[in-house]
């Protein structure tokens, strides 16, 4: 965290990220919002691993690795244990990405894929809801989100089981 | 500090930032799981962002420290 406070070049956005083809899927949440589920459905699917934890903005909005190992959660309890991505049969990435698709899922036992599509700046509202240093550097944040944002197809919406949302996602990013 | 111990230590920087921490061996390898991914080491620690984990030999609790102000704790691991 203090990293992600004080980076002088970067912005710290709690998300979940991959890449899929040199971009970026970008997957913003709280802390248990079910970010390293997802990530790991999607590492397993195929995906390169960039974090889950944390997307790293630059000032042209390109996401850079933070490849910690991923926080498993152990039997839907709030411990949880450090798995490093290739355990899960995939690889870190190793490069900053363009962002292709931002999709903010909040997670419901049951529920189907159907996300609504958002603005670009609606995707930049929200991901500065989801940024570290918001307060203390507003200008570059703002700077970073929205161009993070401007390009990429924003999804908003509900998702249940993991690996159906991973496979939606995918099909998301291949046709965006 | 009074009291208290501790032994291994580590500088690294990341994304521009240089942070130090210090533990003593029986929690520095959990401590330096908290480390940003890809870090590189550094030979001099920073002015700031220096961090401890500290064992208080008093009550034997543990305290993160950042910059000698106590941030998180008393824990009992």
């Amino acid at each position: 965290m203090y990293i992600a406070l004080h980076a002088p070049d970067h912005v710290f956005i709690h998300a979940g990220v991959v890449g899929v083809e040199d971009r970026a899927i970008v997957l913003p949440g709280r802390s248990f919002a079910g970010k390293t589920t997802l990530v790991a459905a999607l590492v397993k699917a195929g995906a390169e691993y960039w974090s889950d934890e944390y997307a790293v903005l630059d000032a042209d909005g390109l996401v850079h690795p933070y490849p910690k190992p991923l926080s498993v959660r152990i039997n839907d309890t709030r411990e949880t244990d450090e798995q490093p991505v290739e355990s899960l049969g995939g690889r870190a990435g190793d490069r900053p990405l363009p962002v292709a698709v931002i999709a903010f899922t909040s997670y419901h036992p049951g529920a189907t894929w159907a996300l609504r599509p958002c603005t670009a700046g609606e995707g930049a509202v929200k991901l500065l809801e989801h940024s570290i240093a918001a307060r203390s550097r507003p200008e570059q944040v703002l700077a970073a989100v929205r161009h993070a944002a401007t390009n990429a197809l924003i999804l908003e919406g509900d998702r249940g089981d993991a690996s159906q949302a991973a496979n939606a996602l995918l099909s998301q990013q291949t046709a965006s | 500090m009074a009291g208290e111990s501790a032994v291994e230590s580590v500088a690294v920087e990341a994304f521009g930032v240089t942070v130090a921490v210090t533990a003593d061996p029986e929690h520095f390898a959990a401590v330096s799981g908290f480390l940003p991914p890809r870090a590189r080491t550094v030979k001099r620690p920073p002015e700031r962002g220096r961090f401890a984990l500290v064992k208080n030999t008093n009550d034997g609790l543990l305290r993160v420290i950042c910059d000698e102000q106590p941030i998180a704790g008393p824990f009992d691991l």
